[in-house]
């Protein structure tokens, strides 16, 4: 941490504590029992009027799960909820215990689309990113992440829900969860290491979206540097 | 377990005392003025304690101003995120994000400024949400990736407003008649 810090740094800290100029002076003090220091999101009592939908969504993917062995065999169940304005995604514990706590192999997308260019990648220990895009600005996104390390808490910032519509479908062996709000169609899935995300943000582009699911491979050149902690 | 994310657990337990007693008060006032339950308010500033101790060793605990500005952004975007009306569809990443040839220096000549109250008077001209990824990334010294986590965005949206932001800065330094390109 800087202790030193220059005169832009400075504006910048005051900067963003302008916003709070009109905050009273005699705002009174909270004590800490008022909140917790645990991993139980906040919330989450309140978000139980989704754990109907979820459990239903379990025992679908149960059933699915029987019907496609290999399914079983090739991916970490997981599970999604809808947590009002973003899909939530929980892991079978169990599975996701034995998957990696850091990317060891990157994947990436070997097919993409005539006219899309690489604008932005990230390879690191948390995680693989690469976004494409195109004149006029279509992008396309893949995504490559660690499966959390407490699989049973929702992670935050999942595809849009507002407006959104989810479904599973099955491409090759693998059960992805569709989503498809006014903007994007995204496909999410996991493997028995890591889950995946790719999307695309044109309708017309679906068939495009599907032969680049099916162009992932490991990149053996490519080596995580660096994480998020 | 949260805890066993943390390094120095008894400490942190402490910090997290102390930046509740210290700040939980105003972190619930900024949580308050956007949402109208204070229930909600309670809830957004519990996730954001959440979020902030998920990278404590990032937390500039050294400095008060700097902790309150960090506090008090880690509550006004988990305060946002609750908003239930709130559209969350990220803005696209596009070819007019990719930096331009040159930009980058004029930005570090910008920030190389002594100039404090012209600085301050440029980046108050930001929109806020500016502002918090330049103070989280180029002060706090986040990476994108656990800016995006604090602030409820996408990794690609942050690095987006960061581009953004900094281009911002430059036109803005430029409009307010400051001669940093000599």
């Amino acid at each position: 941490m800087k202790n030193e810090l220059t005169p832009f740094q400075e504006a910048l800290i005051d900067g963003v504590l302008e916003a709070y100029q009109d905050m009273p002076e005699d705002i009174p003090q909270c004590t800490p029992s008022e909140f917790q220091r645990s991993d139980i999101r906040p919330g989450w009592q309140r978000r139980l009027r989704y754990a109907s939908i979820a459990a239903l969504i379990v025992l679908l993917l149960a059933l699915a799960a029987c019907a496609i062995p290999a399914v079983r065999q090739a991916a970490i169940d997981f599970f999604f909820k809808d947590a009002g304005d973003h899909f939530a995604f929980t892991y079978d514990p169990e599975a996701a215990a034995l998957a990696p706590r850091c990317i060891e192999t990157v994947y990436v997308p070997t097919y993409i689309p005539e006219g899309f260019t690489l604008v932005d990648e990230m390879t690191c220990s948390a995680g693989v990113a690469r976004y494409y895009a195109r004149e006029g600005g279509t992008p396309i996104c893949f995504d490559q992440y660690v499966i959390p390390e407490n699989p049973s808490s929702g992670e935050g910032g999942g595809p849009n829900s507002e407006g959104a519509t989810a479904e599973f479908i099955t491409l090759g062996e693998i059960t992805v969860l569709r989503t498809e709000d006014d903007e994007w169609i995204n496909y999410y899935w996991t493997t028995t290491e890591y889950r995946f995300s790719v999307s695309v943000n044109d309708k017309t582009m679906e068939m495009e979206l599907q032969k680049i699911f099916f162009s992932i491979r490991e990149d053996p050149d490519a080596i995580p540097e660096g994480g998020w902690n | 377990m949260l805890l066993s994310l943390l390094p120095e657990q008894a400490e942190n337990d402490k910090l997290f005392e102390w930046i509740v007693a210290e700040y939980g008060g105003q972190m619930l006032w900024v949580a308050g003025t956007i949402l109208s339950d204070p229930e909600d308010g309670k809830e957004a500033v519990q996730e954001a304690l959440f979020r902030m101790f998920r990278n404590a060793h990032r937390l500039p605990v050294e400095d008060k101003k700097r902790l309150r500005a960090y506090a008090l952004t880690a509550a006004r975007n988990a305060a946002i995120n609750m908003l239930p009306e709130r559209k969350r569809r990220e803005e696209t990443l596009t070819l007019d994000d990719l930096p331009i040839p040159g930009e980058e220096d004029l930005f570090e000549k910008v920030t190389a400024r002594e100039d404090y109250k012209s600085l301050l008077r440029a980046i108050c001209l930001l929109p806020q949400r500016y502002r918090e990824v330049l103070l989280l990334i180029l002060v706090e010294e986040n990476t994108v990736e656990e800016a995006a986590k604090l602030l409820h965005r996408k990794p690609g949206t942050v690095r987006q407003q960061l581009n953004r932001g900094k281009r911002r800065l430059v036109e803005i330094c430029r409009e307010e008649g400051m001669d940093f390109e000599k």
